[in-house]
């Protein structure tokens, strides 16, 4: 593995999370939905499956809830879903990351001048 | 020799099972069944030809590192940390049972206030023997009450006035002593028992301040 790599998956571990929120905040989402949906972002899931247990941590912390509803055909499916608590976290995440993001490209395009 | 599409999916669950075996059976199981879910919807939007089904299973990952990285997040964040102080509940409750438990149930609250007593693990052998003696229906109390009986009893005074020439003596006085001494037994009986509370109470709470507080762990086992 290119060292590089690791070091945007550490990253990626932290936002993953956040992203999760952040798709969720829209509409309850079931698991093959949201996973397609992350996965659409470049390079922020490796490995589709470690989706999942990131989402039982989320829903073990209170951030996400799961429920049941019909589909057309087939058994209830899964629907995860935001609970007030997580919604509050994605919030101050997200103000969090534009400070950080704001910092972190001034010093890095700084540098590449 | 090719495999099904049923044959790859319940192989690859197979090994997701063996590989989540260490995180417990709740665990394993909420996994197991948010990846079976996925597997069956892919495949009812993808399709269901053995080359779809490995593509879906290659995407989802090694069953290993599905288990790895659940492995890796913690048990209880750590932000939900609980500390909880030492509760002093026991305590209370053997001090009403002793005092005042007398006057709702008598007799058999004070021992159920002294087998409390006993057991408490806040008080030395001698704080505990004051609790067990200087208490409503206690034996110092008992004793005390049915030694005013004898008191009153037995104690007389011979108290001679001197008027004119004549000298009268008048026996009394016993309601004098009676009175002085009874006020004092009464106080011990009453206001002993009070003290004594008050003793306990403050020893327990200053030991309770010195214990460390200890972590009470979320339990997971419900989902919400």
């Amino acid at each position: 593995m290119e060292p590089g790599a690791t070091r945007l998956s550490q990253l990626r571990r932290g936002v993953l999370e956040h992203c999760v929120l952040a798709l969720l905040e829209e509409e309850p989402l079931y698991g093959f939905d949201l996973v397609r949906r992350l996965a659409d972002v470049e390079g922020l899931v490796i490995s589709e499956g470690t989706v999942y247990p990131l989402l039982s941590r989320m829903r073990r912390e209170g951030h996400v809830t799961t429920t049941w509803a019909e589909s057309e055909n087939g058994p209830p499916r899964r629907y995860y879903a935001l609970t007030p608590d997580g919604r509050t976290a994605l919030q101050e995440f997200t103000r969090e990351w534009i400070t950080f993001r704001t910092s972190v490209d001034r010093l890095l395009l700084k540098e590449n001048r | 020799m090719a495999q099904t599409s049923d044959e790859l999916i319940s192989s690859y669950l197979s090994r997701l099972h063996a590989a989540c075996w260490p995180l417990g059976e709740a665990r394993t199981s909420e996994l197991a069944e948010g990846i079976d879910e996925h597997i069956q919807d892919a495949v009812a939007e993808l399709g269901n030809d053995p080359a779809t089904v490995a593509e879906i299973l290659d995407r989802l990952g090694p069953p290993e590192r599905i288990a790895h990285e659940a492995s890796e997040q913690p048990p209880a964040p750590a932000e939900a940390v609980l500390l909880e102080k030492p509760s002093l509940t026991h305590e209370i409750w053997t001090i009403a049972l002793l005092s005042i438990g007398g006057f709702v149930i008598p007799f058999i609250a004070w021992i159920a206030g002294v087998v409390l007593l006993l057991n408490g693990k806040r008080w030395l052998w001698w704080e505990k023997l004051l609790g067990i003696l200087i208490v409503p229906g206690g034996p110092l109390g008992g004793i005390i009450l049915l030694s005013i009986g004898q008191v009153t009893g037995h104690t007389t005074v011979r108290s001679c006035v001197l008027t004119g020439t004549d000298t009268t003596c008048t026996t009394s006085g016993q309601s004098h002593v009676w009175t002085g001494l009874y006020v004092l037994l009464l106080g011990i009986v009453f206001l002993g028992p009070i003290a004594t509370g008050a003793f306990l109470w403050f020893r327990a709470k200053g030991r309770a301040a010195l214990e460390q507080p200890h972590l009470v762990s979320l339990s997971y086992a419900s989902p919400r």
